[in-house]
C-alpha cells in the first residue's frame, strides 16, 4: 500500500484528475500498469484475480468446515 | 466462476448485437478494481433475445435476481418481454440490459472496438462510461469514476511535471 504522498512523489502529474486520484488514494501505479496492456490483457489480469479470490475462498471455507 | 472470454466468445459467436458496459468496460479501459459479472446493452428486440437465449440456455440458466435462484425456463419468445435479463449460468452472471441510464438505449451510446482474444468487441468509450458512473453514484461506482477520470488524463497528454 503506498500514501498519496509517496504516489504524488514518485509518479508524475497527467492532469487535475489524476491528481485528485492521487489524493483520494488510488495506487496510479497500478492504473499506468494497466495501461501498457493491451484490452485482452487487463481482461485476463480480470480474470486471475477473480479466479485467485474464489479459490481463496474456497480454502477459507475448507478450512473452516474443518475446525468445525 | 466466471469465464469473461468464453462468455464474449458465445455472444460474439451468436451474432448477437450487444455493447459491453459496467465493470468490464471499466477494466478494458484499464481500471483497477475487481467484477464478477458482465453486463452488456443490447438491442430489445425478438430478434436479439432469440439469440441471448440460444447463447444461456445451454447454461443451465438461473435468474439472479430471485433470492433462491429459480431455473430461468423462459422461452425466447418469453424472454421478449424483457427490459432487463439478470442471469446466473454455468459461465457466470450475465446481466442483459435495454438501456444504459442516463444514456439510453443501445443506438445512444458512445461505442469502441477493441480486440479480445481476437474478437472484435464492442464496449462503451471512456466519457460515456465516465457520465454512467457518475449516475449511478453507488461509493463503487464513484470509485470507478475517480479512476477512469485519470486515465483519461492520461490518455490526453504526457506527464505535466
Amino acid at each position: 500500500m503506498a500514501f498519496p504522498e509517496e504516489m504524488k512523489a514518485a509518479f508524475p502529474s497527467y492532469g487535475p484528475d489524476w491528481d485528485r486520484a492521487v489524493e483520494m488514494g488510488i495506487d496510479v501505479s497500478l492504473l499506468l500498469e494497466n495501461l501498457s496492456l493491451t484490452p485482452t490483457q487487463r481482461l485476463q489480469r480480470l480474470q486471475e484475480l477473480v479466479d485467485a479470490t474464489a479459490e481463496l475462498r474456497a480454502a477459507v471455507s475448507r478450512k473452516n468446515d474443518s475446525v468445525r | 466462476m466466471i469465464q469473461f472470454v468464453e462468455l464474449l466468445r458465445r455472444l460474439e459467436a451468436s451474432k448477437l448485437e450487444f455493447v459491453v458496459v459496467g465493470g468490464v468496460a471499466a477494466t478494458i479501459h484499464g481500471i483497477s478494481e475487481p467484477t464478477r459479472d458482465l453486463d452488456v446493452c443490447i438491442r430489445l428486440d425478438a430478434a436479439s433475445w432469440a439469440k441471448v437465449h440460444s447463447v444461456i440456455a445451454p447454461l443451465h440458466p438461473c435468474n439472479a435476481m430471485s433470492p433462491n435462484r429459480p431455473p430461468l425456463h423462459a422461452s425466447a419468445a418469453e424472454l421478449a418481454s424483457y427490459r432487463n435479463l439478470y442471469v446466473q449460468t454455468d459461465l457466470g452472471r450475465v446481466d442483459f440490459l435495454g438501456e444504459v441510464p442516463p444514456l439510453g438505449p443501445i443506438d445512444a451510446l458512445e461505442v469502441h472496438t477493441v480486440e479480445i482474444a481476437g474478437m472484435p468487441i464492442r464496449v462503451l468509450g471512456l466519457e460515456a462510461l465516465i457520465r454512467v458512473k457518475e449516475h449511478v453514484r453507488r461509493p463503487k461506482d464513484l470509485e470507478v469514476a475517480t479512476q477512469l477520470r485519470a486515465i483519461r488524463d492520461a490518455a490526453r497528454k504526457k506527464p505535466a511535471t
